[in-house]
């Protein structure tokens, strides 16, 4: 039996012995590195290559051999000059009993040790008067397997033993003579020599496999081990990716109710100051009419900011609800440039509106669309200096739609572009401009190019965010190109039906 | 973790060499096998790279047989000791019944060090050892460089660990032997303990420790063997031995 046991967990376990947990520790020990393996000679050696190299060996000094591994199975098995002599003994019952004894024991017989328990080489001798020598293939310190040289007639010997007639009386003696000629004759130190220098060329070959097997394996198991290891990273990444969006999605869920929550009472602020300017409750002085207005307006603003809030989180929590019809976009489009005409005076800003005299249809939500065109302008007008320009051009125009998917320099994406239809808005202005690090983050949620608390421009810097869900939700494109200290450029295209 | 080949009659120890990038590791057991007897060690194998930095390990079998008639094998690893190879480095120390640490006694490598003895516990811990359970004896190498730790500071180290602590120019052979025998017998306890070797075996510590160490040179294994027979502690305190390597 077999037991690996592992230190000092599973002393108990190694020593009860008991079926589960031996098991137990065999599958381990399966499992295991290439390190806690026993390797057996058939793994260390190319068996093709083994045998060229056992042939040129035999060839050289024209002795038989044969290679069995550690459990007794035959690598190699070459003869040289014996056949015909050991074939003729073979011929007959008793001679055939006797070499059966002999060649069994060369298979399987085990090693005398010497004084440090190492195994050393076996001289077998044969009954016809022929020698083997048996030499273990030892690998650090483990017997992988046996090399058998022979037989041969040493020198010592005189010639075929009378052994052969005593155990056989039918054997001729002349064919004996003739054909023991063809077999090696060899002195006993020569075979010694060649012996050693055979072990400690299988100990090289073994030497180096072996090295070769644990290089490559080793290899495996590390580039193995590190894929597990990178594999439970990304997982834990995933699980707290989740958990993030969870959290994300909990919070807009709360900015939604917040949001509604706090609308009710300031309609009800914006609607008493409203029937207070009307004079419902009585008249009052121009002061008083003042502050009121100034209650109303900042009320509105506050009304403004949350309603986008509200917006954005019924975006994200998939509650916005988009009406989508056939509309012409013009009327939408000049309602948008009057409602921002009254701030361009503010600022004394020149306003430059390109439209034509007619669009082509748009499928869409008409609201939307119109909320869109006045972010944008709002926007421009919010960076915009006194005394800069805005421009607002609204055509139709035709070309491949410009996405993600178009990398520069990669012929392949742009294949298979399609021209397609669109509303082209384009808004300019010149305002501050956008650093190029910052461009594809300004249609983030809460992003503000300038995020100090100095800031000059103010808001919540959910404009551009909604923007874009809206002309995504359109299935729309919008990009921006910029300029710092020159102005920016947003560009947004509708698909058209 | 040993093997018992009972069929076979075999116990397979693994002890490795541990510690940072560069502070001798690969060095240690190349003494060791420059050391010990061809008898009774295997051929040095070293799985490295053109720059002669290990890849994978070094590999050092030892073995011998007992008188009760057990094979011993001592399969002696060291582990690579650049970052980048932790999961070759946690492979490696798996199943090790003991460690040496070798660390590096520039004071510019003590923050290395201490990485490196961070990642072997984090290692331990990762294979399901117990980092309490694991003998380890610790070496500071290249005792001959400049900007070293003082001889106090490593004295006050090893006062205050529980762990053996030796002085070491692996290079030159110093204090390598004396590293190996304390990790050899603190290894050889610590199994005994759990597997009772002398009673199921028949292997003492002296039979174990004298095995591995009896043909090395011999004005060095006669300090030692008079050490295993005595049993005295293996620690030479507070200075250098010098090692058979160099003479």
């Amino acid at each position: 039996m077999t037991t690996t046991a592992t230190a000092p967990g599973s002393s108990a376990a190694a020593k009860n012995g008991g079926p589960g947990s031996a098991d137990a520790l065999t599958q381990r020990a399966v499992d295991g590195s290439i390190l806690d393996k026993r390797v057996a000679l058939v793994d260390l050696v190319d068996l093709e290559s083994f045998k060229e190299v056992m042939q040129s060996f035999a060839d050289l000094y024209r002795v038989g051999v044969k290679v069995f591994d550690a459990a007794g199975n035959k690598l190699v098995d070459l003869r040289v000059g014996n056949a015909a002599f050991c074939g003729y003994l073979w011929e007959f019952g008793g001679t055939r009993q006797a070499c059966t004894r002999i060649v069994t024991g060369l298979k399987n017989d085990a090693f005398d040790v010497d004084d440090d328990g190492v195994e050393i080489p076996r001289v077998v001798d044969c009954f016809s008067g022929l020698r083997y020598v048996v030499v273990p293939i030892m690998y650090e310190s483990d017997v992988m397997g046996r090399m058998i040289f022979g037989p041969y007639m040493p020198h010592s010997m005189p010639g075929p033993s009378e052994e052969i007639y005593q155990i056989e009386s039918r054997i001729e003696r002349r064919n004996v003579d003739r054909l023991v000629e063809e077999v090696r004759r060899a002195p006993d130190d020569l075979v010694s020599k060649i012996l050693a220098q055979m072990q400690k060329v299988v100990e090289v070959i073994l030497h180096t496999s072996f090295r070769q097997i644990l290089t490559s394996q080793m290899h495996i198991e590390s580039v193995t081990s590190s894929y597990h290891e990178l594999q439970e990273k990304n997982r834990t990444l995933h699980e707290a990716n989740d958990r993030l969006q969870e959290l994300d999605k909990l919070k807009s869920n709360f900015l939604a109710t917040v949001s509604h929550e706090l609308r009710t009472p300031l309609t009800s602020v914006i609607g008493y100051s409203e029937m207070l300017l009307e004079g419902l409750a009585g008249g009052m002085n121009e002061e008083q009419r003042d502050y009121v207005k100034t209650i109303m307006d900042k009320g509105e603003s506050l009304l403004a900011l949350i309603t986008q809030i509200l917006d954005l989180s019924r975006i994200e929590s998939g509650n916005m609800r988009f009406t989508m019809t056939d509309f012409d976009p013009l009327p939408v489009v000049r309602a948008a440039t009057t409602s921002i005409v009254p701030q361009c005076h503010k600022k004394q800003i020149t306003f430059v509106v390109e439209v034509p005299s007619a669009l082509p249809f748009l499928k869409g939500d008409r609201e939307k669309v119109g909320q869109v065109v006045v972010n944008l302008l709002g926007n421009a007008v919010k960076f915009t200096p006194n005394n800069g320009s805005i421009k607002l051009v609204v055509d139709s125009w035709s070309g491949p739609r410009p996405g993600k998917h178009r990398v520069v320099g990669s012929a392949g994406s742009l294949f298979d572009l399609p021209d397609e239809n669109f509303l082209r808005i384009v808004v300019d202005d010149t305002g501050v401009g956008i650093a190029s690090d910052k461009l594809e983050r300004v249609f983030e949620r809460f992003f503000q190019v300038d995020n100090s608390s100095t800031r000059e421009y103010g808001g919540t810097g959910l404009g551009l965010s909604i923007v874009k869900s809206f002309v995504d939700a359109h299935k729309g494109e919008i990009f921006v190109e910029s300029t710092v200290g020159k102005g920016s450029r947003f560009t947004v295209l509708f698909p058209l039906p | 973790m040993v093997q018992f080949n009972h069929a076979q009659r075999e116990i397979t120890l693994k002890v490795v060499y541990y510690g940072p990038a560069l502070s001798g590791k690969t060095t240690n057991l190349q003494m060791v096998h420059q050391l010990l007897d061809p008898q009774s060690r295997g051929r040095l194998m070293s799985l490295d790279t053109a720059d002669d930095r290990t890849l994978f390990f070094d590999l050092l079998p030892v073995f011998f047989k007992s008188q009760s008639g057990f094979k011993v094998k001592i399969k002696m690893y060291t582990v690579p000791g650049q970052i980048m190879h932790q999961s070759t480095r946690r492979i490696v120390l798996s199943g090790a019944d003991g460690v040496a640490f070798i660390a590096d006694s520039q004071r510019s490598e003590a923050k290395a060090n201490t990485e490196a003895w961070k990642s072997m516990m984090e290692n331990f811990k990762q294979n399901g050892l117990d980092p309490e359970q694991i003998p380890i004896v610790v070496q500071f190498n290249k005792r001959d460089l400049p900007n070293v730790r003082t001889d106090e500071e490593i004295e006050e180290i090893r006062a205050q660990s529980k762990e053996p602590v030796f002085p070491a120019v692996a290079i030159r052979g110093d204090g390598v032997l004396e590293t190996l025998f304390a990790l050899l017998r603190l290894t050889f306890r610590s199994l005994t303990k759990h597997y009772d070797f002398e009673g199921k075996f028949g292997l003492s510590e002296a039979e174990f420790l004298r095995a591995v160490f009896k043909r090395v040179a011999p004005e060095h294994a006669n300090a030692l063997l008079a050490r295993i027979e005595s049993g005295a502690p293996p620690v030479v305190q507070g200075h250098l031995v010098k090692g058979g390597g160099s003479q």
